[in-house]
């Protein structure tokens, strides 16, 4: 789906505006200053999707997704190089970690950020609805750690069949004063991306 | 009243126009990066500066800085959904009146014309 310069720039200012949401919620809850920024977003066909996200296909990613229902549906997957975001975790809730053990340090990192990935993805997601005047109704998240090819193969392993999309968001987190580069991916059918682009296309109109 | 909108995002600036007063008591002018907003500052010699946090370059209150640095003086508004503490406390130390949460609509433009006025 091609896009021209303003579709663009206003789907990079949804994103934007909702991340920025999502660290306020995110300050809120780990006491710290975060900053979120989207500096580019695209749209690929699902097949593109993992050259597209610029990310070393054999490196471990950890990635938070979650189903999404109402106008548009599909699956938000959030995703971060595997190190990074657990040296990150680990700064942000180090003092619970005290004393834990190897198992138990695994679990809190783990629900740690589901936690993140939750409050970033709902945050973002729910901004992005709004703005549209959408409805969105989020499943619960879930976790899991892989290469990027596995991850993208497990969340769209229900699509068979479907012509899948991707919006990629490129995302600058900057926490506990480190820095990381993500990807929110909101996988959808073309039909789902139809219609929120249609959305996108009346917000526009109205201006 | 002359009004600057400092904002990277056309979309930004259209739902900012968009949902300004049409009653002609406003004049609305746009710069997307710091030089642009310098030069406008400059030229218009606006009363209100609303300013967007989230920019590539320079945040909102960097920029606000550089213009009290320049010698331009202007109430200051910045414009933005990142309004946890530290972000309100920087905008603040600087002198900026307000923090608005993004995204903007009409309520909260007139209520803050209201304000300014």
């Amino acid at each position: 789906m091609e896009l021209d310069e303003l579709e663009r720039d206003a789907l990079r200012e949804l994103a934007n505006v909702g991340l920025s949401r999502a660290a306020t919620q995110l300050s809120e809850l780990l006491n710290d200053h975060i900053e979120m920024t989207v500096p580019l977003v695209q749209v690929v066909p699902y097949d593109q999707v993992t050259q597209a996200l610029q990310l070393d296909p054999h490196a471990m990613v950890a990635a938070v997704w979650q189903s999404f229902s109402g106008q548009s549906e599909g699956t938000s997957i959030l995703m971060f190089p595997s190190e990074d975001s657990k040296r990150l975790v680990r700064a942000l809730v180090g003092p619970s970690m005290l004393g834990a053990g190897e198992d138990d340090l695994r679990g809190i990192e783990h629900e740690a950020m589901m936690e993140i990935g939750n409050i970033i993805i709902t945050s973002g997601m729910a901004v992005i609805a709004d703005m549209l005047g959408q409805e969105v109704r989020m499943s619960l998240p879930g976790y899991m750690e892989g290469n990027l090819p596995d991850i993208m193969e497990q969340r769209n392993r229900d699509n068979a069949g479907r012509e899948m999309q991707a919006i990629i968001m490129f995302t600058h987190l900057k926490a506990a004063q480190r820095e990381i580069e993500g990807r929110m991916v909101m996988l959808m059918s073309v039909d789902s991306v139809q219609v929120l682009f249609d959305r996108l296309h009346k917000l526009l109109r109205s201006l | 009243m002359k009004i600057l909108i400092v904002d990277d995002s056309m979309t930004s600036r259209m739902l900012f126009k968009a949902y300004m007063p049409k009653d002609g008591q406003h004049e609305l002018f746009e710069a997307t990066a710091l030089p642009d907003a310098l030069e406008k500052m400059r030229e218009m010699r606006p009363e209100l500066v609303v300013l967007d946090y989230n920019m590539p370059e320079y945040n909102g209150v960097e920029m606000a800085q550089a213009m009290l640095g320049a010698g331009l003086k202007a109430k200051f508004v910045l414009l933005t959904a990142n309004t946890q503490r530290t972000v309100v406390d920087s905008a603040l130390a600087v002198g900026f009146i307000q923090v608005v949460e993004k995204p903007v609509n009409a309520v909260k433009i007139a209520a803050l014309l209201a304000q300014v006025a």
